[in-house]
């Protein structure tokens, strides 16, 4: 999986591409972490964009849970944008946006 | 004819000639007095009809039948006038008649009326298979009524709705309805997909006709309506429809055919599978007297109790066979109509949980040592242990020390001070109890009477089922639980990889953390309520709260990483609940004498059999049944209660209760009592006698 970060004023855009799994663990814990933890505090909101992630196993879902989560103890607004929609399926039947907080999935940016 | 009449037409010439016909007089012979103009209107919008006077000239002379011909004469030389006047009327009419969008749905029948020669004068006007005749020169008007159902009568091209003139030079025209009811068919395959079956309604084809009537001056027209049934359906639409249905078995082509004919509204099955037969559980046939003689205690003189008569005991030599195993008869499987296989519903195998002394060989249960035989059942869960017996021939005191024993206890003596007796089967005590504690997996017998103590027996039974409703929704919420993990596993965006190193564990973590968030309280309740009771409870209860804390909990090593490790543990849950929900058989059950300042906890029966009942709290998980007195203290009994006297005249507080659907039954009740049913209470204000006390509509009921 790979990642790239953009940012606009006070928004931050973090796209992720390809599968969103075990792997991810590692991307997240290393890459994603460490550079937004120097940058986030510039930013009010934060946007996952999921344009490019195909599929997802349970780690992956955990690992946006937490990220979410720990973005959100930055006081960053955070909202997960352009789902594929057999992506989003598995979000919304694991109730991700109950756990997450309603808004968290922007359904209607479905690709 | 003579006289004068108002006359309506499309035009002025119109008018003047409806009303010359109905005079049967000429031009020259009347006064016309020209009313109203008329208005032709566009497409029939402000259209209004002209009006005329017509007055007879009398000269003296008496119209008679020459005078028609007169008439027809004078129409035609009136000639172009009335040509184009009909030709407006046809135009006109046809106007109207698309405007009305009848012609759609309706036959228009446009007859002349014709003319019918009858051979009685006094027949003017009628209805001659199927057309209107009006006889000619008569001297009245007949009349039309044309309010019959299903026709529309014209009268030279206008829709007449009362009472109306007619003469033999209108022309009377009408339209008869008829619609169609279309016809409609549907197949229906039974949910349990076993019949199909077809539904039909033919067509229903509703036609008007005219009835012959004569013999008429007001013609009342009478209309008659013909029903007639048709069914377009071939047995190939049937056996087509099917075919896209994937119906593939049991057609049954006679009732296809019959489908096809019906003219009645019906059904019919068209196809029919076969329904699985059900096969028969496996069980146990006892080779000795496992129940026992019925029969109750009863009191000696001297207020004690005598047993010996009340119960036959059951007992077995070593290598006695105790049962022979039947094995369950599966069941015959089925077809649905789509040629699959329907399953019958699995026969159980009766499960023998051999205790103490007792081993299955083959089929057949064995008894290894002598001794009594006690035989629990629950469902199809046997459990069977023979017990020894421990007779003790002196009081139960500081001297002889505690009994905690396997098997049956018969103490001849008294139970003393401080002392507690604890059996896995029953506890006999010839004496008394008296500060003390007495403890039975199975029952609590007691000749004399009982103080201050303790009395419990088949206590392990409740709290089992107590567990019941925890098991019960917990079995659901899992399957539900199992259920998402499947679906996500079907879905095309989700990957397992994760799940070989981590289990199903943070799936589970995810679903449980919102869509199932109330199953790690239930697993919690379960293990909670099975670690307080763990002395009393079978290993296979503390198992399974070690294998549900896997669900909650990721244990090195022991990880759930495949649906069907969950699906396993669903199936202990499941086996635990069918024991919780069926109460054993036979049950606990406790006899004694008297009681006073005591607790009684039962999982079955409470009889109490002496004087009654002072100041002590009974739980009875059964039937309670106090022949004499109770004075005091909370009694409850899962399944009804009779009590020979209850409360006191001092206003001793004694309360009693049973659940929702049973009933208290008193002989005497002295006020103060309060009695409560499900969730309603009651107090008695006075004294009363024989009352039976039940909860109708939430309301408690006395009778």
């Amino acid at each position: 999986m790979k990642y790239d970060l953009t940012s606009e004023d006070e928004e931050i855009e973090l796209t992720l591409s390809g599968g969103l799994d075990l792997e991810s663990t590692d991307l997240f814990e290393k890459e994603i972490y460490p550079v937004l933890a120097e940058r986030l505090e510039h930013y009010k909101k934060l946007n996952i964009n999921m344009h490019e992630v195909a599929f997802v196993d349970s780690t992956g879902v955990g690992v946006i849970i937490q990220f979410v989560n720990w973005a959100r103890i930055h006081e960053v607004d955070v909202t997960i944008i352009n789902m594929q929609e057999q992506v989003y399926e598995i979000f919304h039947f694991m109730q991700i946006d109950n756990i997450l907080g309603i808004d968290i999935l922007k359904a209607d940016t479905l690709t | 004819m003579s006289g004068s009449l108002i006359s309506r037409g499309k035009t002025v010439e119109d008018a003047i000639d409806q009303g010359l016909k109905i005079l049967k007089s000429s031009i020259e012979n009347v006064e016309v007095e020209i009313l109203d103009n008329g208005n032709k209107g566009i497409l029939l919008l402000g259209a209004r009809d002209a009006k005329v006077r017509l007055t007879t000239i009398n000269y003296g002379e008496k119209f008679n039948q020459s005078s028609i011909s007169t008439s027809n004469e004078l129409k035609e030389e009136v000639g172009n006038n009335i040509n184009k006047t009909s030709a407006t009327n046809l135009e006109d009419l046809v106007e109207e008649l698309d405007h009305k969008g009848w012609l759609t749905n309706s036959e228009v029948n446009h007859r002349d009326v014709i003319a019918y020669e009858s051979e009685k004068s006094d027949q003017i006007i009628g209805v001659h298979n199927g057309a209107f005749f009006i006889q000619s020169d008569l001297d009245i008007y007949p009349m039309i009524e044309p309010m019959a159902k299903g026709v529309t009568v014209y009268k030279n091209g206008e829709q007449i709705n009362d009472t109306t003139f007619v003469s033999s030079k209108d022309e009377i025209t009408f339209n008869l309805d008829q619609y169609e009811e279309s016809m409609d068919w549907d197949l229906e395959v039974s949910h349990d997909a076993v019949k199909v079956i077809c539904t039909i309604k033919p067509s229903i084809m509703h036609k008007f006709k005219l009835l012959n009537q004569y013999d008429e001056r007001v013609l009342d027209i009478k209309t008659e309506e013909e029903i007639s049934h048709t069914n377009f359906l071939e047995p190939e639409d049937i056996l087509n429809r099917l075919k896209e249905l994937r119906v593939s078995n049991g057609l049954d082509h006679a009732e296809i055919v019959k489908a096809s004919l019906t003219l009645d509204e019906s059904e019919f099955v068209v196809a029919e599978g076969k329904r699985p037969v059900e096969g028969e559980n496996g069980y146990l046939d006892f080779k000795i007297d496992i129940y026992g003689k019925e029969g109750k205690p009863k009191m000696n003189d001297d207020g004690s109790v005598d047993f010996r008569e009340t119960k036959f005991i059951p007992s077995v030599n070593k290598g006695d066979i105790i049962a022979n195993i039947h094995p369950p008869i599966p069941g015959i499987p089925g077809k649905n109509v789509y040629g699959d296989v329907i399953l019958p519903s699995k026969a159980h195998e009766a499960v023998v949980k051999a205790g103490k002394g007792i081993e299955v060989v083959s089929n057949q249960v064995i008894a290894l040592e002598s001794g009594k035989p006690q035989i629990q059942t629950r469902g199809l869960l046997y459990q069977i242990q023979v017990l020894p017996t421990l007779v003790h021939r002196t009081d139960v005191s500081i001297e002889t020390g505690n009994i905690h024993f396997t098997g049956d206890v018969e103490i001849w003596g008294n139970v003393k001070e401080e002392m507690t007796v604890k059996a896995v089967g029953d506890v006999t005590v010839s004496g008394a109890v008296d500060h003390a504690e007495v403890t039975a997996g199975n029952s609590v017998y007691i000749k004399k009477n009982t103080i201050n103590s303790h009395l419990s027996a088949g206590e392990g039974n409740i709290v089992i089922s107590n567990l019941s409703q925890t098991l019960e929704n917990l079995s659901n919420q899992l399957k539900g639980l199992l259920m998402a993990v499947r679906q996500l596993l079907k879905a095309k965006a989700f990957k397992s990889s994760d799940f070989a190193t981590q289990g199903i564990y943070s799936l589970l973590n995810i679903l449980l953390d919102k869509k199932f968030q109330e199953v790690p309280s239930m697993i919690n309740t379960y293990r909670q309520k099975v670690n307080e009771y763990q002395s009393i409870l079978d290993q296979e209860w503390l198992d399974l709260a070690e294998q549900l804390k896997t669900i909650v909990r990721p244990i090195p090593n022991r990880l759930i990483t495949t649906p069907e490790e969950l699906e396993t543990i669903i199936e202990g849950v499941d086996k635990l609940y069918q024991i919780s929900y069926n109460p054993p058989e036979p049950n606990s059950e406790i006899v004694i004498a008297n009681v006073m300042n005591s607790n009684i906890y039962c999982s079955g029966d409470v009889s109490i059999i002496g004087d009654g009942s002072y100041h002590t709290d009974i739980h009875s998980g059964g039937k309670l049944i106090i022949d004499k007195i109770v004075r005091g203290g909370n009694i409850y009994a899962q399944l009804g209660m009779y009590v020979g006297e209850v409360g006191s005249k001092g206003g001793m507080k004694t309360y009693l209760s049973v659940p929702a659907d049973q009933t208290i039954s008193m002989d005497y009740v002295w006020e103060d009592t309060v009695i409560r049913i499900g969730n309603s209470k009651y107090r008695f204000n006075q004294n009363d006698q024989f009352v039976t006390a039940k909860l109708v509509d939430e309301k408690i009921v006395l009778t």
